[in-house]
């Protein structure tokens, strides 16, 4: 039951990576974000 | 005894040093420094970049020397006559378009094609690339900060993957520092010691998308960019050069940006060989405000430029040789305008077959390149030469 429940978990940790990687994906490659475009930069003030 | 030692010690820097040779490359009728020349040993897959003032430093090797401009012919100097070199002439290629029938040119066809075909026309095995990048960052005008260092460029192939992860496919690690300088930017006039690390810069994990060029060419057929305009401004025995622009697109955010720029291609090959694209923006502005001071801070991008070239290696494929970003900006501080202007510069000085790196020396790309630079800088030369100016600066 351990095993399986870890197979679960590393499936379901594996469904999300896969997720958040295609969301940026079309983000970037399918839409207009800036990301996509051009750098941004940082520049921090207290 | 130390004499003999001080003497021995003078000869072998002498010996190592007449292994490079300061090289300056003019037009032959202008008589105009040539930036961006390419001095390239392609039996060897390396050589070096003039840079502004037509100036560089060559490391002497043996074997043929090939200098390439885009627009000027290339100059083939036979590697026994290397040594004797100062100053190298380029004649500029020959305009064709008045003698040729320009017909109207389908340039997203053209980028398409490039796309579809990117593994056949460039690299598409894994390299490191032995690289000099350097980075300026100007406020008001004066410079900040300057740094120009030896990077190693690892990547499984010329062809972002579209990963998140780029760890998978692009590594950078950092070598030897020629030049460092760093002003901290102090915008409240109170001194403190994290203030020098603690100053503006490109984000290093948005940078590094675009050193690849078909995630510059996907972001020109996005379907929000709309219709290219393109014009065919040159040609020659060996490429065509297009211009094109974009209309003026607003998101959903409020924020509108165009393009614009000019794009070479390879008659042969169909390959883009020099790429350069600038975006304009307006209403592009963030808003922060000091958690300490309370104070407003409002930036404002303008614009930012990309530029790409790529010469050809002994195999016939296509391999980035030089890439620039420069990216402005208005940043309004506590009701004080300030400009503001980074730019990145990568020049490839070598590349090589590798399949893997190891992971020391890796440049974390969390934090801004200029942050895992040590303090102490540990060569004082470099294949790329900086400008009198710059020089200027890094000196005072």
């Amino acid at each position: 039951m351990k095993n399986q429940k870890q197979l679960v978990d590393k499936f379901q940790l594996e469904e999300l990576e896969h997720r958040y990687e295609m969301a940026w994906i079309s983000e970037v490659k399918l839409t207009g974000s800036y990301e996509g475009q051009s750098v941004s930069v940082t520049i921090p003030v207290k | 005894m130390k004499k003999i030692l001080f003497s021995f010690l003078s000869f072998l820097c002498f010996l190592c040093y007449s292994q490079e040779k300061e090289i300056i490359v003019l037009d032959e009728n202008t008589k105009q420094p040539i930036s961006q020349a390419h001095l390239f040993y392609r039996d060897l897959n390396e050589g070096s970049i003039s840079n502004e003032e037509g100036k560089a430093n060559l490391l002497i090797k043996n074997s043929n020397l090939s200098l390439l401009h885009l627009n000027y012919n290339e100059k083939l100097i036979l590697k026994n006559k290397i040594t004797e070199l100062d100053t190298i002439w380029l004649s500029q290629k020959k305009n064709l378009l008045e003698e040729v029938i320009v017909t109207n040119i389908n340039i997203k066809k053209k980028l398409q094609y490039v796309l579809d075909n990117f593994s056949d026309l460039y690299v598409d095995y894994p390299t490191k690339k032995e690289c000099s990048f350097k980075e300026t960052f100007l406020f008001d005008g004066n410079y900040k900060r300057l740094f120009l260092s030896q990077i190693l460029w690892w990547s499984k192939s010329s062809e972002h993957p579209f990963k998140k992860n780029y760890n998978k496919f692009a590594k950078l690690k950092l070598n030897e520092i020629s030049y460092s300088k760093n002003i901290p930017l102090n915008l409240d006039n109170k001194k403190s010691k994290d203030e020098e690390n603690n100053s503006g810069a490109i984000i290093s994990k948005s940078l590094i998308n675009f050193f690849y060029l078909n995630h510059a060419i996907n972001s020109l057929l996005l379907p929000d960019i709309g219709e290219i305009y393109s014009s065919i401004e040159e040609s020659d025995d060996n490429s065509i050069t297009v211009s094109y622009s974009t209309d003026w697109k607003i998101n959903e955010e409020g924020a509108s940006n165009r393009n614009n720029g000019k794009i070479i291609f390879d008659k042969k090959t169909n390959a883009i060989i020099s790429f350069s694209k600038n975006i304009e923006f307006k209403n592009r502005v963030s808003k922060e405000i000091g958690k300490e001071t309370g104070k407003t801070a409002i930036t404002d991008y303008k614009n930012n430029s990309f530029d790409y070239s790529f010469a050809q290696n002994n195999e016939g494929k296509w391999s980035l040789n030089f890439f620039n970003t420069t990216i402005n900006l208005l940043f309004n501080y506590d009701k004080m305008p300030h400009t503001i202007k980074f730019s990145n510069s990568l020049y490839v000085l070598k590349e090589s077959k590798s399949k893997r790196v190891n992971d020391d020396g890796l440049i974390d790309l969390n934090n801004p390149i200029y942050k895992s630079l040590p303090s102490q800088t540990v060569l004082n030369s470099n294949n790329i030469l900086l400008t009198k100016k710059e020089k200027a600066f890094i000196n005072n």
